[in-house]
Formats: C-alpha cells, structure tokens, sequence
C-alpha cells in the first residue's frame, strides 16, 4: 500500500510499503528467509522483511526508484516505482531497457510473487553412456569410422566411370584450406576465453584431412 | 590399399576422443554443489558485542542476544559459541538498544531513519518492523523500557519522541512529542512509583540545555494515553549525559530515581519529587583508602541491572601512574533516598569491565569485575552484594600479546542442582568475544578480531622438501642451528629410515581397487568457535599446487592474525599491538627460502607520552607471528622514527646479508628511511633514486594528486622527497576511487588479435594510476557527475580523462584496473525521466594505436614520451550493487581474467572479462567479430551461478584480494571487511588439472574394454591379412 504522509518537516516524503510472497502454491512469507532485503535505488534505502513478508520503506522522498529484492532464494522481478503521492505507480522493468515503456503496470498494494527459485549451481553431469553416443563429435567421429570400414567396400563395387566422374567432381569442389592454426591467435582466443569454439574446430580438422 | 594402418589409428582416435570427451568440463563455469565448501570457507563474523541481552531464566539460557558496533545484531548459543541467527543491518544502522521481551529480542536502529523491531529469538526475522515516517535518531535520545502490567514498550527516539508500542503487533498505543524547538534532549523513559494525583506513570528524562551546563527535565505522561501530567524542571548544573543514571523503577510499584554527579556531590532524585538529596562525595568516599590518590572525578559505571535496582558504580582513576582504577558499589536507602556505600571493590591495575546481574531465586544483585594484572592470565571477580564478599575469584588464561585488556563483560547466572553457575561473556581491546563457563567444556572464544580485518599479504608457504630453519624434515622443531656435515648427513638418513614405515600403507593405497572408487571430499561444518587456546603450530608446508597459503591479516584495532587459507580456515597465530598501534601496512619482505622463514615487515604509527606520532617498524616470522631476530645489528626486529607515516613501499634491491627486499619508508617530514640502512643497500638506492618516483597521500576524500621524486643529497647523504607535479581537480571534486595496476601482475600477450589476425597492441605502462573524482554537489542545480582520470604517475599527465553526468551521489563508486584495462562501477540516475535507473559498468581498454599492426616507434617505453594512448570505452548497465571489486591473478596471466565483485547482497560474484569487453558489437557481428568470438552487446548478465559464494550470506565484504597459485588456470580469493571468504577461482576453468568429474574407474574400464576388443579383433586381422597374402 502507498501511503502519502503530509510530514511538517520533510517536503514531499512518502511512505511505501508492499509485500513479499513465497514461491510456489501455498507458500507463506514465514518460509522467506530472514536476510531478505528490499531495496530502492541500488541500496540507497533498504528494508528488511517481517514475517508476514511485509516491506515498508517509512521516509522515502518523491521520485522514480528502481526496486529490487535481494533474497538468497528466489529471484523476484524488479520494479520501477514512481513515487508520486495518489498518483504512485509501480511497473516491471528488466535490465538493459530504458523506461519510456510502460507496460506492465502492478497492482497497488505492491505484492511481489518470485519468478523462480534462485539456482546457484549448474548440476554435475555425470559419465553416461548414452550421453557420451549422443555428442554430435561423438556421431561425426563414427560416421567417419563407419565410412572408413564401408568406403572401401563400395569404392571396389564402383565401376570405373563413376569413380572417374567422383574424381571430378572432387577436384572441382574446392576444399577449404586448413592453415596451420596460428599459434599466438589460439593463445589469444584461449587467454580471451575462447576455448570452446577453438576445441570444436579441430574435429573438423581432422576429419576432413582423413577424407583426402 | 592399406588398410590396416589406418584401421588400427581409427580405432586408437576413437578411443583417444572417448577419453578426451569424458575429461571436457560442462561449458558454463559455475560452482557445482559437492563443491561447496570444499574448495571454499567461510567465516560468519558479528564484532565486537558492546551490548548483550538475556532472556532471565533460571535454568540459564539457551542463547545470548548480542549487538555489536558493525552493526549486526545477533544469537549466540551460550554453550557452545555458535553463531544461531544474525542480523547484518546496513552501514548506517547504529544499534541503539537490545532488550529481551518475551524470549524475544526488541532493537532500536537507525541513524538517519529510526526502527523498532521485534526479532524472533530462532531465526531473527522480525515480527514488527515499527519506522515513523520523518523521524530519525540522535546521539543519545534513544531508549526503551516496558511496562510491567502488559508488557508494553515505551520507546524514545530522536531525544523528543515518546510512544507506546503494543509489543505483540508493534502498533502504536499513543504517541507524545515535545514541544517543538524545545531546548531539552531527552535520554531515558522509566516506569516507576507516581505521585499523588498520578497512579500509573511513565518518566521521561531530558536534559535542558542552559548556559553553561545541563538542568535536569523530568516529564511525567500518564501510562494509559500518554497525556502530559507534569513537568518537574530540577535546578541542577550536569556537564554530561554520562554524569547521570536511572535506577529503580520498572513497575507503578517501586520508586524510580536518578542520580547524577554535579561538581563536588552525588545528587539523587526520587521520581515524581522536586527536591533531590545531596551528599558530598568527598565525606562519602573518605571511609575508602584507595581514593586518597585520586587522579580525576570520579564517574558512574552502568552495571546494566534490569529496572527496579538501585545499586550503582562510582569508579575512579588511581594511583602514582594513573594506571589503576579503584570503585565502589553504592544502594539507594528507600527510607532517605540517599545513596551509602555497600562493597568496596578496591584498587585494581589495568582497565576493569564491569557488570551485574540478579542471582536466580534471589533478589540480590551479583557484580563481576574483570581485570588483569599480569601478562598470562586475567581475574573474573563476582562479588555477591547483599552478603558483601566475592563468591567466585577465578583466574583465566588470557594472552595480553593476543587480547590485551577487557572492553566489555557480561556476567549471567543460573541455578543447578543445588548451586549457583556462573557464565561470563566478554570482549577484549583485539576485538574477540569470550566466554568463561564454570562447566569447562562451556568456556569458548571467538576470534571476532577478523571482522574488523583491513588488509591481508597472502604468503606462500615453504615447499616441503626444503624444510626450514626452526622444523626439519620429520617435523620435529629443531633443537640446534648450526650442526656439522656428518649430523646433517645423520639425520637425513634418519628421515628417510623414517619414511620407509609409510612405505607399506602407500603401496597398499595403489593397489588397493577401492582407491580407484574414491568419491569427491566432502565438506565439513565448520565452526568458528575456538575451543581453549591452541599454542602449538603444526609445520606448515605448500601443497602440490601451491593452493595453500597463510593469510595474514590486518585489522582496524592494530592486530595481526595468520590464517590457514587450507583447513577451513584455521587461526595459525595472532598477535594483538596494543598501545594504540595503528597498522598502516604490512609488506612480505622475504618469501619462503631454503631454511629461511618468510619475513613480514609491519608498520604502524603510535603516539609517544608527548603526542608526537612515531612510526615504528617490526620484523616478524610470518610462520609464527614471533619477533625475527637475525642477531645482525643493522636487522633489529623493531625499530621506530620520530615522524609520521605517510607510505611505505618495496624497492627493486635485494639487501645482500639477510636477502629480504628493501623497504623504503617515506614519513611526514618528506624524508626517505630505508630498511635495512647498511652500505650496499644506499649505494644501492643513491643509483635507484635518479628514477624513482611515486605518489603520496592519494586517498578517497582528497582534492588533488601530487607526484614525488627521490633526491638524495650528495654531502649530507640525506634522502629526501621532492614534489614533481600536482593535478589539483575542479572546485567541487573530491576523490571517491583509485586504482593501481598491481605491482606484481604478468601480462602474457602484448596484443589483441583481431579476427583477421591482425594485432592491436596493448598500452604497457606500469605507471599510470585510475582516480574517480565526484561532485556530489553542483551548484547551478546540476545533478552530481563523476569524472574519470587515468593519470602517468611519473610526469602528472592526463592521459584519459571522461566524465558520466546524472550519478547517484550516495551509491558507491568502484574501480579496478589491471594490465591495459581499467573497470569501474556507478549508479546512473538517467538523463531524462524516461531513461533506466540503475549501476553502470565501464570498461576502458588502453592500446598504443588505434591502427591494427602499429606500434610506438622505439624499442622501451618511457613516461616522457608524449604519446597518449588510444582508449575503447564502453558502459553496460550491471544489476548489482557492488561494495568492493577485484580481479583474478594468475601465475602467468595467460588464463582469462574474471572482474570479482563483492556485492551488497553479501555475495561475491565472478564476472568473465569478455562480458567487459569494450569491443563487444553493439549491431549484429560481422564475420570478423564472429571470428574473433566478440559476444554481442547486452548487459552484464545477472545470473546466481556466477556467484562464487553461492547462497552463503558472506557480511560486509570491502575488499578482494587474488593470488595466484602454482596452477596457472586457478587463483586463490579472499574476500574480508566482516566475514572472511576463502575460496579457488579458476576463470578459464582448470585445463591444467584433471576434472573433478574425472574417475579413474571409468578410465581403467576404458582401458579395458579396449584391450578387450583388440583381443577380439586381433585374430581377425591376422586372419585377413593372411588371407591377403594368399589371394
């Protein structure tokens, strides 16, 4: 709820207040965890939560804030408040967007529901062999073995026009050239983080160089 | 056709990739569980409590509420020392007051605003959060009691506000306000016995303020509406709101009083009267031997009884040197409201803490004094007050090197069986908090000292095969120094004959199949209780990859701790500088050597008896926090001038005789001391001096940077300091951050390749410095704006200088910057009303053209050149608001760096330098973008698995320290500022280790189904190229 308190010594300061729900069904504000912390402009004024998941910022003057809840649990959207006695306003925004927009209004009282369960850990993943048949390096490298066994078989049942017309074919299609990898752009790239992409190259490396 | 060969080295490829792929890690670089707490600590620290408060239990309780000055409020179980629930408030939260209301704890917070929560006693979340609108709080006027007839609380705020509040909803009952522009602060509400006309009545005292002192105010409001009833103005001079108590009271029954000092008498006042009785101190006290030798007045000692006592402290400094202080313990007589001496404490040297409390089935008061009087041990005396003599005089073991003298104490007891226990808490001059139990295994302390660490030198322990001088190799602390050839030769083959009895556990490990299936460790709670004080200090060794290390920490009250950066975190050894030492900086000055311990200089600046500030330098072995004492008289293990700090820095020389680098200290008389000060060490720096220059006195709230020059005077051999340039900024401007390159930083590549491999050259110069000036107050009506410098250090040019309008004036402003990077952190409060709110990150990236293949045209770089650099910058809004920033270090710096941010959230967060990459496409990525892997513009992303901390609560963090580790992928963090947070960061992820995930089981398996095929298909290969052979 936002209330305008008339206070004799502060000009246009108001009250705002709302309130923090649990994440999922019947979730209760008791389940919220006591570090929880509402904030407004980056931690310029900062709330802590009762138990019934009350938040209530007492002498905030008039303006635009950003709000944020920090909670070691959920992640709650964040909210642009516009502080303007009866004609306050609250509004979703997300990071990186400017505020001209204004979709997304909330209810008044502000009553924030938990997007998500905050994760902070990326599951490990475990040695599964179907995991392992399913990388597609893992298909490619038995394609190419597959082709290593079959080729020859079908070459010898290839008559010699068509083996002359595949040769031609090959010449005219023009291979990629495979410089030798600079040593100093890979170590660039590995210092800059670029591991990844530069280990999913060098298959292709290979894999073509076994097929001349 | 051949093909066998290729058949054979398909194979081996597939099996090759099968390995390969099982070690390649999960793509994103974020902690998974089963490493939590392993690879990392955490330390959960409060303070130093200051104030504690009891839920009054006969049994005794389970838990003490405590409030400290960091500002945490907090539940600590009395057996034990666990920390059970904590409140982190925020930076400005003072902590006025904490009283136990029915099992739960009651605060009075607020600096600028003011609170009134009931926190619950198991988790410490509030019930009420009671905050009135446009009030705040002041120095003294705040202050709560309850009413006994419904367990209400009357609260006073801001020395003006008093209301009721219901304690079970935190409503307001009625609300009183003094006159507005009244010249009385008031300090303390009681409830206590009316006067006629008055039944139930709540006091409120104030000060008024008069001409030359303060006249006592007493208000009295009716309990029930909180009417004024009647205004007692007593005539009386207080210079102090200390020189006045509340005694008595806490019920419409019991008469309440005050007592105050005024000149040369004790004046008490019976509440609810006019005229306050008086007697002369002088006659009191002449019954007492100990104040014949009186130093100063005598003042009130708060014993912090609960409301209906009326015993009280008067203390005083005695003796020849001012060093002891003698005290009595005073009761008001009922009958004629003048208080009498009951116990003489007597005269005790040192500082003495103080307090009492009611013994249980009892309504005597029991007073504990705690002082020491010798270097080993201190005395916890409980004096029983109605029988007048000590019920417990006991000695404890406390270090003065380690905690010097008592700053607070806290005395509870509780019935057992048929006696009286006894628990006191309580804190020393270092910062840590104790507890004396008379059951043993009850007594704890806590290292609290930490929360208020300032700075740490992380040093790298001795490798174990170069075993040092005070251990050899077996460990044992060695008992001689000097030994011949033949004793060394004697006692190496001892070891190794020792040795051997490990031989057969280590070879059945390996064969052992079990070993193959060894899980993860796993992490182990940890607790930062300290269970008696642990004097032995085990040897101290590197691991394999250099992970461990001592981390020697500074702190704001002038102690040094050594910690384990391995085993969770334990405390090695601590030392407490008492004498008001302020630590100005700690400096590795020798690492880790054959038989040579690593050595820690420590500077810090005290005052002399006259109150002139002397620098005093102290060589310490960082291995045992003792004294390093060589014996060589130019190497003293301390050593002082006369003169105040202002810098002390490594010098490039290494001093011959004892090989510790030299130190070069600059104090306040602009002269330059250097450590040691033999002969080669100044021939060595009269050659350095032509070149040496630095900054000095370059700190957050300054108007100007100033550059400084070595000169060292031919005749008189005198080194001075000589200003060689100054940028004074704006009117207006003041500096809010600073950032150096990090002296001992590696940069591996000089460049940046493109994506057509063409390279952008980095700026290299080590001296350029980031200041961050604001202007929190424009004066035509502008809204505040920061403005950004990248100074050269030795000449005093600008050699990048922006500035970002419309920035949040009470947000904190960070910066970082390391090899040709600089990194700094703002709130934007938007240019217009449409634009977002919210942190801003820059980063600048400095390179020496903005020509690809071009660089400067000599061979060195010099500072006198005039060539500025070439500057990509770019703002990404960041989600977070951040307390302190750091950035990884590496062995090689070949790694990808992370930007680590401390944040308000009490995380740490890891932010990968490609998402600060300046260069990042703002449109969609052309071919050469893509090919160099630039990720397209956005903002920093905000995920929780970027948090290295993950969901831990780590309090406060001001500051992030790196270092690297024998593994060029991995860097060790340490976070401080509260709590103290160890862990391992490795920002391109370990390729130099084998995963975690990595089992030797699977690769034992692997080995085995291939030897299993080869079996299978050998046969058949021979079979084929038999049959090759014969058609």
């Amino acid at each position: 709820m936002f209330n305008l308190y008339s206070s004799l010594s502060s000009v246009s300061a108001a009250e705002l207040n709302g309130f923090l729900v649990g994440f999922g069904e019947n979730a209760h504000p008791r389940e919220l965890s006591p570090q929880t912390r509402v904030l407004l402009s980056g931690g310029q004024y900062s709330s802590m939560i009762t138990k019934d998941g009350k938040f209530i910022f007492a002498n905030v003057p008039e303006g635009t804030y950003l709000l944020e809840v920090q909670s070691p649990q959920y992640t709650y959207p964040t909210v642009k408040v516009t502080l303007a006695g009866k004609e306050t306003k609250a509004n979703l925004v997300s990071l990186g967007f400017d505020w001209s927009n204004n979709d997304n209004p909330l209810q008044l009282p502000l009553t924030l529901v938990p997007r998500a369960p905050t994760t902070f850990f990326v599951p490990r993943e475990g040695f599964k062999l179907s995991s392992l048949f399913a990388n597609p390096m893992m298909l490619m490298m038995g394609a190419s073995v597959l082709m290593l066994f079959v080729m020859p078989k079908l070459m010898a049942n290839m008559d010699s026009e068509a083996m002359e017309e595949m040769q031609g074919m090959q010449d005219d299609m023009k291979m990629p050239s495979f410089e030798m990898p600079d040593i100093s752009a890979t170590l660039a790239k590995f210092s800059t983080g670029g591991a990844s992409s530069s280990s999913s190259s060098s298959p292709q490396v290979t894999s073509g160089k076994k097929r001349q | 056709m051949a093909p066998s060969p290729p058949r054979g080295l398909a194979i081996w490829s597939v099996a090759l990739w099968t390995i390969l792929l099982a070690l390649i890690a999960t793509t994103a670089s974020a902690l998974d569980e089963s490493q939590s707490g392993v690879i990392d600590w955490h330390h959960r620290w409060i303070g130093a409590p200051h104030m504690t408060a009891n839920v009054r239990n006969v049994r005794g309780s389970n838990s003490i509420y405590v409030a400290t000055d960091k500002n945490v409020i907090a539940s600590i179980k009395t057996k034990s020392g666990e920390l059970l629930w904590r409140q982190v408030l925020g930076e400005n939260e003072i902590v006025h007051a904490i009283r136990a209301v029915t099992g739960n704890v009651v605060s009075l917070t607020g600096t600028k605003d003011f609170h009134v929560r009931l926190l619950d006693s198991k988790t410490g979340q509030p019930h009420w959060d009671f905050s009135p609108a446009g009030e705040g709080s002041s120095e003294f006027g705040q202050a709560v009691t309850s009413t006994r007839e419904d367990g209400n609380l009357i609260v006073l705020n801001e020395g003006a506000n008093v209301r009721k509040l219901n304690s079970k909803t935190g409503a307001q009952i009625w609300h009183w306000k003094a006159a507005a522009g009244s010249a009385t602060t008031y300090f303390s509400v009681l409830e206590a016995n009316g006067f006629t006309g008055a039944e139930d009545v709540v006091y409120v005292l104030g000060l008024q303020r008069g001409i030359a002192a303060f006249s006592l105010e007493v208000v009295a409001l009716e309990s029930a509406t909180g009417k004024l009833v009647k205004t007692f103005n007593i005539k009386s001079k207080i210079d102090k709101v200390e020189d006045v108590l509340t005694l008595g009271g806490g019920s419409p029954l019991k008469d309440g009083y005050v007592a105050w000092l005024e000149q040369d008498y004790l004046k008490i006042l019976s509440l609810g009267t006019d005229k306050p009785t008086q007697s002369t101190l002088k006659v009191l006290i002449s019954d007492i031997p100990d104040f014949e030798q009186l130093q100063a007045p005598l003042t009130f000692v708060d014993l912090g009884l609960p409301e209906g006592y009326t015993q009280f402290l008067l203390a005083g400094t005695v003796g020849e040197y001012n060093d002891a202080k003698a005290a009595v313990l005073l009761e008001i007589d009922q009958s004629t409201g003048k208080a009498g001496i009951i116990y003489d404490f007597g005269e005790r040297t040192g500082f003495s803490a103080w307090s009492a409390t009611i013994i249980p089935g009892t309504e005597d008061v029991a007073v504990l004094r705690a002082y020491r009087n010798d270097p080993d041990v201190a005395i916890l005396e409980v004096v029983n007050a109605k029988e007048r003599k000590v019920t417990l005089e006991q000695e404890i073991p406390l270090d003065f090197e380690k905690f010097a003298h008592f700053t607070f104490a806290s005395l509870e007891q509780y019935t057992k069986g048929q006696g009286v226990q006894t628990r006191i808490y309580f804190s020393t001059m270092d910062g840590s908090f104790h507890a004396f139990s008379d059951v043993e295994s009850e007594s704890w302390y806590r290292e609290e000292s930490l929360a208020y660490a300032k700075d740490v030198e992380i040093v790298d322990l001795p490798e174990r095969k170069l075993w040092t001088q005070d251990v050899d190799e077996v460990g044992h602390v060695k008992s001689a120094k000097n030994e011949s050839i033949v004793a060394h030769y004697i006692e190496r083959l001892t070891s190794h004959v020792h040795q051997l009895k490990d031989l057969p556990a280590f070879l059945l490990s390996y064969a052992n199949p079990s070993s193959l299936f060894t899980k993860a460790p796993v992490a182990v709670p940890y607790s930062e209780v300290q269970i008696g004080v642990n004097n032995t200090i085990q040897p101290l060794y590197r691991d394999q990859f250099g992970l461990r290390k001592i981390l020697i920490f500074s702190t704001e009250k002038g102690k040094l701790i050594a910690v384990d950066s391995a085993n969770k975190g334990q405390i090695i050894w601590s030392r407490f500088f008492s004498m008001g030492h302020d630590i100005k900086n700690i400096v590795i000055i020798r690492h880790a050597n054959v038989r040579l311990p690593p050595v820690l200089a420590v500077i810090a600046q005290t005052e002399d008896g006259g109150h002139n500030k002397v620098t005093r330098m102290y060589r310490i072995n960082a291995l045992t926090g003792k004294d390093y004492d060589s014996g060589n008289f130019f190497f003293p293990s301390a050593s002082w001038i006369p003169a105040g700090y202002l810098s002390a820095f490594k010098l490039p020389i290494e001093d011959p005789d004892e090989k510790t680098q030299v130190l070069c200290l600059v104090d306040d008389r602009m002269h330059i001391t250097t450590f040691p000060t033999t002969e080669p060490v100044e021939q060595a720096f009269k050659a350095l001096s032509e070149d040496l220059y630095f900054t000095l006195e370059n700190k957050i709230g300054g108007k100007k940077v100033s550059g400084y020059k070595a000169i060292v005077s031919a005749e008189t051999d005198r080194m001075d300091v000589e200003p060689t340039w100054t940028v004074p900024f704006p009117e207006g401007e003041e500096i809010v951050a600073l950032a150096e390159r990090p002296s001992y930083e590696v940069m591996s590549s000089l460049g940046r390749v493109l994506g057509d491999r063409g390279v952008i050259y980095k700026y290299q110069n080590p001296n350029y410095a980031t200041v961050i000036t604001a202007n929190k107050t424009p004066k035509n009506g502008m809204a505040p704006y920061i403005t950004v410098y990248l100074i050269d250090t030795v000449k005093g040019s600008i050699l990048y200088q922006a500035t970002h309008e419309n920035v949040g004036a009470e947000q904190k402003i960070l910066a970082t910057q390391f090899e040709n990077n600089v990194v700094y952190t703002f709130w934007s409060e938007g240019e217009t009303s449409t634009s977002a709110k919210g942190f801003q990150a820059v980063s600048l990236e400095l390179y020496e053209s903005n020509l690809r293949n071009q660089r400067t045209k000599s061979d060195t770089f010099s500072s006198f050149t005039a060539e500025k650099p070439h500057v990509i910058a770019q703002s990404f809004p960041f989600s977070q608001a951040a307390s302190a920033i750091g950035v990884t270090t590496t062995k090689a710096g070949i790694s990808a760096k992370d930007i680590l941010f401390g944040l308000s959230r009490h995380s740490i967060m890891a932010i990968n330098q490609r998402y600060l990459d300046p260069r990042r496409p703002t449109s969609a990525p052309t071919a050469l973008e893509k090919e160099e892997m630039l990720i397209p513009y956005s903002p920093i992303p905000d995920d929780a698995r970027l948090f290295l901390s993950y969901n831990l609560e780590v309090a406060n963090i001001k500051k992030i320290v790196t270092s690297p580790t024998l593994l060029e992928s991995t860097t060790v963090v340490v976070a401080f500022g509260q709590d103290v947070f160890v862990t391992r960061h490795a920002a391109s992820k370990t390729f130099d280790i084998l995963n975690e995930d990595f089992s030797k089981s699977q690769l034992v398996l692997t080995i085995v189904a291939l030897a299993a095929v080869l079996f299978v298909t050998k046969p058949m290969v021979v079979n084929k190229q038999l049959r090759e052979l014969w058609y």
